[in-house]
């Protein structure tokens, strides 16, 4: 208590510039952020205000900075002191976060995720309360480690604007930190000594600089965000295309594999993903009739055990650039404000996509297109009747995909710059923490394969090729179209296999596919999927293979239809000449394929009128736009939006402040041009093998070039630069107008 | 000709520079050494973090923290490089200090630069110095580098920093460290700047109380002293009495008790005596036994600490004698440094010469660089010592015995063994050899 009455008393305008302000303001920031993710929001903000309290109050107790001669013994106590604390921290989150998260159906990836997430953040508010007066860096990395963490437990989208926040908020928070942190440090190295400073009239505020730099940064963080959102497809396919995949398949193999939505790039993954959990459900599905087959994985090419895909995200490839270009895939751009409304009602914006893709006449017929995206049934010549909606939820923590029926005409999610593949696969740009509502059609759209496609999906290796086309061609016997010759195929297997889950044994060095076919043992959907659709290439059909869920299990109260592991499949679709279209064919003995069916429904209208007259009012009203415009503002777009807007103005009025402040005086630029001048002559005269000494006056030096123009060669233009020189010493003193030097021409024109 | 066989020279041997100059800009080594040096743990943290959301290749979502993680540290660093400051230093340190003794440099920052120089961290480097690194002792604590917020173009800072030289000699100070810190401490650009100046570091103040043989030492010297400031009877001519304008150091106070009125005593050699001290470094073979405190060997194993010992209890000798307002010719046969003024050469005798009552720093200053003689060249000096000029009056610093050395020439030289302990005379107190006392000496 005597160290209080011996300190003045601090305003407000103190404690707010006081570097814990700064660093618990982060605190409670990053709390908000963490507990908002993983819905703990109560306990983070309470941990970062308990700290916050021990911190405020060491202050009050221990105003000046613990010497650093203490004893040995104090600093051993506080030593395990730290160490109890760090371990406890840990424990409580263990016991907080991970223990309960293995009780239940343990999604590893996620479970991992939450804990570190949490364990970075104790760890941060103990590390804060020992070291309450300027931080540890050890809290910059572990601040960092929470937001890594909360991201990636789907606490912020993928959009660009979403990532763009973000990244401007981490480059304040984070230099705040730095500067919290560090001024601490700043004022006990500037109390230890004395020291001056000659003041100038024109000092330049530390700060202005300080805010030009950040300010710097947050334009390089947002264009880096762009442009890494711009480019990453790019880079994507390419280290796909590098890595031969082999990424996915160990994934998948691993231990957070099983937790992952089905991918199938691997024989075996599918049959992993039904073995593993099977009755845990991957995907919830709202419709009137099932749903069935729910693509989520195309792949286009066989070798080795193993499916791989040409055809990722290639937006931007230019040419030459080493990525394959089979087909562009392209970004979709909304067609409008979703119309349909969700089973759980949200306020978050939702846009409508056309999953439109190819360049079938019919098919962008405008009429057809405007009947179809509104969602009315009709008739449409390209790709059949208008047969229903769904509505899948998802699990974000399984991955970013969206699976989705193969006949999808449009779909309605949350997310921006949404890509869709040629295979038609969504899942870039989507916010798949939010449902997602497809509208069905009959048929898939329609798409025409170019050559260099078509010739990429007949190939086969030589391999498969001798062991496979024989056989083939054994069952084509007066077949004429490609369904005649998948159903050729699809009955083959159906009527001369079994299907099994139990594993089979491959001999060493010899292809799954290879054994299967020869030894014709039961087998899972993958091998049966694999051989259809290498046995349809080698007589010249198109074909791919496809993984996904089969969704058609309706839950204890019939609402939702379900789509567990156990219902992860893989199937094959090739391409009909005649339809211009990927049609599904189902090989797997016991299973036959199934879509949406055809039932009569009520959809809202076009113009995107709706099915109750609330919304058919808020949508014709006047202030409609505002409505909808303030139901989708965000915290991340206003940040966003201001930053972008006012970059520019803000940059030029902090360059003409800073051009203003730091203009020299009319001497002074008098004196640095005589300077850059006399540089310039020495620079010349030293080409001739002359340099003027540090030591030398310019009269000095001038009189020694002319003693010594007597005997050079080049005698008349040393007198003239000795001339110069007397001429500048001159002007130096006087403070009269410069006289212009030499100039390269009256150089060369001496010299010559 | 001649002159264009020069200029050409002097060309090729500018582009050479700048080609060399070049290749180590595109150095790649030289880069990530130099990036390496430059992190604090800011960019540290946003080296690994940016590293861990490259991940987004596989699918995770951290496009906004990498890019905030690029954006800094590149940003950060590009600002760091085009704000390090243009500094030049100026240092205010004494002309000497005694070994051991901390004293106080002022480091003057001069900013050159059109862009104000911004979160500075400044300091004596010595961990920089080329040699004698071991030499400096300079504190731990947060004042060896202090902070400078901001010195504007043209503007000046200062800052002051104690530190404490080891070992005695003539020692380069170490640079100053200038650490730029802007922007958010993300990065450190460094520069050492040499100012060029150099100290000189006398030997190391006498411990007055450990020091046994000194006590009688000292006794001798005040006598000596005494016996030159009041004059001998060898040289006494008579009594006269006191009038205005007198020089009035030798009273008579027998006299002027007796008789009442103030008398002078009149001697026939100057007041002004001059003592000429040779500080015989020859080392002896059983230096390491007789060196009996432990403390010399304190500081470095390679030092000499016996000869430390002798130049300490040397120049505390040099100090009584001048306190005692007696001047002092110091002979250096070794190489004093340049810097003292008084410096006088007679014949092959160099020495350094130093008025009474006045500051001794010139004779402590001469024995900074004082090194081991062989017996050849100390007996040179003895037999020169004579030669200096004036009334010789000699006294020698050893570490021999008297024997060892030839003085018959010499019959009244004062000679101070600073090894010998004898405890005869003086009850257990350690006492030096000298072979006679001072009054005897002069007598």
């Amino acid at each position: 208590m005597t160290t209080l009455t011996h300190e003045e008393p601090m305003e407000w305008r103190d404690w707010l510039s006081d570097d814990r302000v700064v660093l618990g303001a982060l605190t409670v920031g990053l709390a908000w952020f963490l507990g908002g993710t993983f819905m703990t929001s109560p306990a983070c903000v309470l941990v970062a205000t308990i700290s916050l309290v021990v911190v405020v109050l060491m202050r009050l107790r221990w105003p000046e900075p613990i010497l650093p001669n203490v004893s040995w013994k104090m600093r051993a106590a506080r030593g395990v002191v730290l160490f109890l604390t760090l371990i406890g921290s840990m424990l409580i989150v263990f016991a907080w976060r991970f223990y309960p998260a293995l009780q239940g159906t343990p999604n590893v990836l996620l479970v991992a995720v939450d804990s570190i997430g949490h364990a970075a953040f104790m760890l941060m508010c103990v590390l804060w309360m020992h070291w309450p007066r300027r931080g540890h860096v050890m809290m910059l990395v572990l601040g960092m480690t929470v937001v890594l963490m909360s991201v990636a437990g789907g606490g912020l989208s993928t959009t660009v604007t979403a990532q763009t926040a973000l990244g401007l908020t981490v480059c304040i928070g984070f230099v705040l930190a730095t500067r919290a942190m560090n001024s601490g440090l700043s004022k006990e190295q500037a109390a230890a000594g004395p020291q001056s400073y000659e003041e100038t009239p024109k000092r330049i505020g530390g700060a202005l600089y300080r805010f030009m730099a950040l300010f710097a940064m947050l334009i390089a963080a947002s264009a880096t965000t762009h442009a890494t959102i711009w480019f990453l497809p790019d880079v994507q396919a390419g280290v796909m295309a590098q890595l031969n995949d082999r990424l996915e398949a160990t994934s998948s193999r691993g231990w957070g594999g099983t937790d992952r939505y089905v991918t199938g790039s691997r024989l075996g993954n599918v049959r992993e993903s039904i073995l593993s959990d099977p009755a845990a459900v991957a995907l919830r599905g709202f419709a009137e009739t099932k749903p069935g087959y729910l693509r989520g994985n195309v792949y286009d090419s066989y070798s080795n055990g193993r499916w791989r895909t040409s055809r990722k995200w290639i937006f931007q490839s230019p040419p030459g650039s080493g990525v394959r270009r089979v087909a562009e895939a392209r970004f979709l751009r909304p067609d409008g404000v979703a119309t349909m409304s969700l089973q759980i009602a949200d306020d978050h914006l939702r846009q409508r996509y056309s999953m439109r893709i190819g360049s079938v006449e019919e098919e962008v017929d405008p009429s057809i297109e405007l009947m179809n995206w509104n969602g009315v049934e009709a008739t449409d010549i390209g790709g059949g009747r208008f047969v229903g909606t769904v509505e899948i939820h998802g699990e974000p923590s399984k991955g970013q995909k969206v699976f989705l029926p193969a006949a999808t005409r449009w779909i309605e999610l949350a997310g921006e710059g949404v890509g869709i593949t040629p295979h038609g696969l969504l899942g870039y740009g989507v916010d798949v923490r939010w449902p997602w509502v497809a509208g069905v059609q009959e048929f898939p759209p329609a798409e025409q394969l170019g050559q260099e496609d078509r010739e990429a999906l007949v190939r086969v290796d030589s391999e498969f090729q001798s062991q496979l086309k024989p056989l083939t061609e054994g069952l084509m016997d007066g077949v004429k179209t490609n369904a005649e010759r998948a159903d050729r195929v699809s009955q083959f297997f159906k009527q001369n296999y079994e299907y099994s889950l139990d594993p089979v044994t491959v001999p060493p060095k010899v292809d799954p596919l290879t054994h299967f076919i020869q030894s014709r043992h039961p087998a899972h959907c993958e091998l049966f999927a694999s051989a259809t659709a290498l046995m349809l290439r080698t007589v010249g059909v198109p074909t791919r293979y496809v993984t996904g869920y089969v969704m058609d299990e309706l839950d204890d109260a019939g609402e939702a239809y379900l789509a567990r592991n156990r219902d992860a499949h893989a199937w094959v679709e090739y391409y009909d000449e005649d339809a211009s279209r990927w049609l599904p064919v189902e090989s797997t003995p016991g299973r036959s394929y199934l879509s949406m069916q055809h039932q009569e429904v009520s959809l809202p209208g076009a113009g995107g009128v709706g099915s109750d007259e609330q919304t058919e009012d808020i949508t014709r009203s006047w202030f409609a736009p505002i409505l909808s415009w303030w139901a989708s503002l965000r915290a991340t777009n206003t940040l966003v939006t201001l930053f972008r807007w006012l970059q520019v103005p803000l940059l030029v009025f902090l360059v003409a402040v800073l051009w203003r402040r730091n203009r020299t005086k009319a001497d002074d630029q008098r004196s640095v041009q005589l300077a850059a001048e006399r540089r310039r002559m020495d620079r010349r005269i030293r080409r001739l093998g002359w340099v003027r000494r540090p030591s030398e006056t310019l009269h000095t030096f001038a009189s020694r070039l002319e003693v010594e123009a007597v005997a050079s060669p080049s005698g008349e233009e040393l007198l003239s630069a000795a001339n110069w020189y007397r001429e500048h010493a001159v002007e130096c003193y006087r403070g009269a107008p410069m006289t212009t030097s030499l100039t390269r021409k009256d150089v060369s024109v001496v010299q010559t | 000709m001649k002159r264009d066989a020069s200029a050409s020279r002097k060309t090729r041997w500018s582009r050479r520079r700048l080609a060399l100059k070049a290749l180590r800009w595109c150095n790649p080594i030289v880069w990530w050494l130099a990036l390496r040096r430059s992190m604090t743990g800011g960019s540290v943290t946003l080296l690994l973090m940016g590293i861990v959301s490259l991940n987004i290749v596989w699918g995770y979502p951290w496009m906004g923290m990498f890019a905030s993680c690029f954006a800094m540290f590149v940003v950060g660093w590009i600002v760091n490089r085009f704000m390090s400051p243009r500094l030049k230093v100026a240092l205010d340190v004494p002309l000497a200090v005694r070994a051991g003794e901390s004293f106080v440099a002022r480091i003057s920052l001069i900013h050159e630069g059109r862009l104000p120089a911004m979160s500075l961290c400044a300091g004596l480097d010595h961990s920089r110095r080329k040699h004698g690194r071991r030499d400096i002792e300079m504190p731990l604590d947060a004042s060896a580098m202090q902070w400078v917020p901001d010195i504007a173009p043209g503007a000046t800072s200062t800052i002051e920093q104690s530190l404490t030289f080891l070992r005695r000699g003539v020692h380069e100070m170490p640079p100053v460290r200038v650490e730029s810190l802007f922007p958010f401490h993300l990065f450190r650009s460094t520069q050492w700047l040499d100012s060029g100046e150099s100290m000189v570091i006398t030997p190391r103040r006498l411990d007055w109380d450990s020091e046994m043989a000194w006590q009688v030492i000292h006794a001798s010297l005040r006598g000596l002293a005494v016996g030159l400031s009041q004059g001998d009877h060898q040289h006494y001519v008579g009594s006269l009495e006191y009038r205005a304008g007198m020089p009035v150091r030798r009273w008579d106070f027998a006299s002027w008790a007796r008789l009442g009125r103030p008398i002078l005593r009149e001697f026939n050699s100057a007041a002004k005596q001059t003592v000429t001290v040779f500080i015989d470094t020859t080392p002896v073979e059983s230096d390491a036994a007789v060196t009996p405190m432990s403390r010399w060997r304190r500081y470095a194993d390679d030092e000499d600490a016996s000869l430390e010992r002798l130049l300490s209890i040397a120049s505390a000798g040099l100090e009584t004698l001048v306190g005692a307002n007696v001047q002092v010719r110091l002979v250096v046969p070794w190489q004093a440094p340049s810097v003292i003024q008084s410096q006088e050469r007679n014949g092959k005798l160099r020495s350094v010469l130093c008025e009474g009552a006045s500051d001794p720093t010139p004779l402590l200053m001469a024995l900074a660089e004082a090194e081991p003689v062989d017996a050849d060249t100390a007996q040179e000096v003895l037999h020169a010592m004579p030669q200096a000029g004036g009334t010789f009056h000699g006294v020698v610093f050893s570490r021999r015995e008297r024997e060892a050395a030839d003085l018959s020439h010499l019959p009244d030289l004062m000679w101070l063994n600073i090894n010998e302990d004898s405890r005869d005379s003086f009850g257990n107190m350690a006492v030096s050899s000298i072979d006679n006392d001072a009054t005897k000496v002069l007598a």
